[in-house]
């Protein structure tokens, strides 16, 4: 569970004040979504470290999920969930987003 | 997809280094290559094709961006000339439309704007725009799960 507290550490640059297992998933999120081979060695290893393999995995498929939200955000039809506010993110058991 | 629909191959090798990673979980493989074969079945492969190795080249995926997809007919000269397609004389105004959005799509989606969408709706109608910017997601993150996954491991 992310609060909104996290998620507005998450929104800063390089995720300042997040704990460092947060910062590394972080970095590794950015770096897929720009350029891969921007990750540094060091960012490589702290990952390998910190992270299974399964989990460095699920992290990598999970953000390649969320962008499928990238043809809603090209074709401007990306409209918010309810107008002018923020909403909660819900999922099921099956891990299905749930509509509020 | 009828029995005569395309077949994607991918002579870039990235259909194996999912299938490797992810050898524990054959249905996310085969929801993934279902995924690959469906962009390529619906919309114009030659179109996607240039969209493929720019997207490649733009993330930095050498792998991707030297392979060409069999059984779709674009001109390799057309293909080596991709980083000076606005003004190589090999693309015409419907490559341009579409190279202009594929990159902007692939580096700053949230910055994309009515001219440059509006184009490729001109040439390609409502369904084509939208069947093009799906396909083009199915490849692009295809490269980017195997660029992040060639730097981690």
């Amino acid at each position: 569970v992310v609060d909104e507290e996290q998620a507005g550490l998450a929104a800063r640059p390089g995720g300042t004040g997040l704990a460092a297992r947060h910062r590394l998933a972080l970095r590794l999120a950015d770096a897929m979504m720009t350029r891969p081979d921007s990750l540094a060695a060091t960012d490589c290893a702290a990952l390998r470290e910190e992270f299974s393999p399964a989990e460095l995995v699920e992290m990598t498929i999970d953000v390649m999920k969320w962008n499928a939200q990238k043809p809603p955000v090209a074709l401007g039809v990306d409209v918010e969930v309810r107008a002018g506010d923020l909403t909660d993110l819900v999922f099921d058991d099956d891990g299905n987003w749930v509509r509020p | 997809m009828s029995a005569t629909a395309f077949r994607a191959t991918d002579p870039a090798g990235t259909s194996e280094l999912i299938a490797r990673v992810l050898a524990d979980h054959p249905e996310v493989v085969a929801a993934l290559d279902e995924a690959h074969q469906a962009a390529w079945n619906a919309t114009d492969q030659r179109l996607l094709e240039m969209c493929r190795i720019r997207a490649a080249q733009l993330i930095g995926c050498p792998a991707e961006a030297a392979a060409r997809m069999p059984g779709v007919a674009v001109d390799s000269a057309v293909l080596d000339a991709l980083p000076s397609w606005p003004t190589s004389p090999l693309f015409d105004d419907l490559d341009r439309a579409v190279l202009a959005w594929c990159e902007l799509f692939v580096i700053d989606v949230a910055s994309m704007n009515d001219d440059l969408v509006g184009a490729v709706r001109d040439r390609l109608g409502d369904a084509g725009l939208i069947d093009l910017t799906n396909a083009l997601l199915v490849v692009e993150q295809r490269q980017r799960l195997r660029c992040t996954w060639e730097v981690l491991w």
